[in-house]
């Protein structure tokens, strides 16, 4: 809640409206799935807000949530890395940050050359693991198991 | 000031995520230990963050009762709900709260004959929403959206009866949409997802990635 909290406000901040910052606009609703699902569809039913940002962890409430703000005729963006809920969110949504590119967000937008950096290492580790890949179903095709069995759990 | 708010949540973020991701290498007891006494302070620190989050709440609703807000009516309910939860929790079935939590009680009642039907009726609602946003992704307007349409067609036919009395095939064909091109994309976001986990997991651990501090370097 706290860091929430700070995250708005330094947004806030950064956007030279420190005075349109309200605490009370950042507040938890419920702890509990389908109660928060309540609570967040009845204030975007009433309050008609222009966006719906969805980032995060989703289960069962992603399409509510997200079909509940459809409605209201709302710019959805979405981000997740639950890839059971992706479908919902692509429906739905204007934009959908696809798994990967919900981590990537940060440095897209910040352009920080540190975090820049960081989501080159993210390519060139998928790039290995692709490699590895393609090594270990060429070398099991010809009866060759020891890649497939090196990143097995003992 | 500046040491507390920076210094200190940076130097405990980086001495707890180097322990707990070596700790997850180390099958030894004391290794276990660790880990059991570190998933208790977890609990321990997210029960006070539940008050924090209480106390926004009521803090909230409040102020919207006092201002008398539009819809400031239904801010009453939650406070009636909260006391009223509170007190058959505290009440403990005539035990009261500093004995082990009783079966059976008023609290008890309250959560599966108000908040459990309350929690499934907002899930049946998921059925709807489902097939209203099928309808506007199915309709076949582009390439995508009719192979989509094609690929879901078959899946649902090849799960249901029904599919296997039209053509045999088509049952074996849902199975392959699920088991190759499908698991192909599920696997791919799945590396993708872990590597990106892992990455913001060092981001946060070196303190490159450091937004969850708030503002002011």
């Amino acid at each position: 809640m706290s860091v929430s909290q700070e995250v708005v406000k330094e947004s806030y901040l950064e956007a030279g409206r420190p005075d349109a910052y309200n605490s009370d606009n950042v507040f938890l609703v419920a702890s509990e799935q389908f109660p928060y699902v309540a609570a967040v569809g009845g204030i975007m039913t009433r309050e008609k807000p222009a966006a719906n940002f969805f980032i995060g962890y989703f289960y069962a409430e992603a399409l509510i949530l997200a079909e509940t703000g459809s409605t209201t005729g709302a710019i959805q963006i979405a981000g997740t890395d639950a890839y059971t809920q992706l479908p919902f969110f692509i429906t739905t949504c204007d934009y959908t940050l696809i798994g990967e590119e919900l981590y990537a967000a940060s440095a897209y937008l910040s352009r920080e050359p540190m975090l820049m950096g960081t989501l080159r290492a993210q390519d060139v580790g998928k790039g290995i693991l692709i490699i590895i890949l393609i090594l270990g179903t060429i070398l099991a095709s010809f009866g060759l198991v020891f890649i497939t069995h090196l990143f097995e759990a003992f | 000031m500046n040491f507390l708010k920076r210094t200190v949540p940076l130097v405990i973020a980086f001495v707890m995520g180097v322990l707990m991701a070596m700790q997850y290498y180390v099958p030894h007891k004391l290794s276990q230990d660790l880990l059991e006494v570190v998933s208790r302070w977890d609990r321990i620190i997210a029960g006070f963050a539940v008050f924090i989050g209480a106390y926004s709440l009521f803090h909230l609703h409040w102020t919207r009762i006092k201002r008398k807000v539009e819809g400031w009516g239904y801010s009453i309910f939650v406070y009636f709900g909260a006391i009223i939860t509170l007190i058959f929790g505290f009440l403990n079935g005539g035990k009261f709260f500093w004995n082990d939590k009783q079966q059976g009680t008023m609290f008890d009642w309250l959560y599966y004959y108000v908040q459990v039907p309350a929690g499934a009726t907002i899930f049946s609602i998921l059925a709807f929403f489902i097939a209203s946003a099928a309808y506007r992704t199915f309709r076949a307007r582009t390439n995508e959206s009719t192979v989509l349409l094609i690929a879901a067609v078959l899946v649902m036919l090849g799960r249901v009866p029904i599919g296997n009395y039209i053509s045999q095939y088509i049952p074996a064909i849902a199975d392959w949409i699920m088991a190759v091109p499908n698991l192909a994309a599920k696997r791919g976001i799945l590396l993708g997802v872990s590597l990106g986990a892992i990455a913001t997991s060092l981001k946060i651990i070196f303190g490159i990635e450091r937004s969850y501090l708030g503002g002011g370097d």
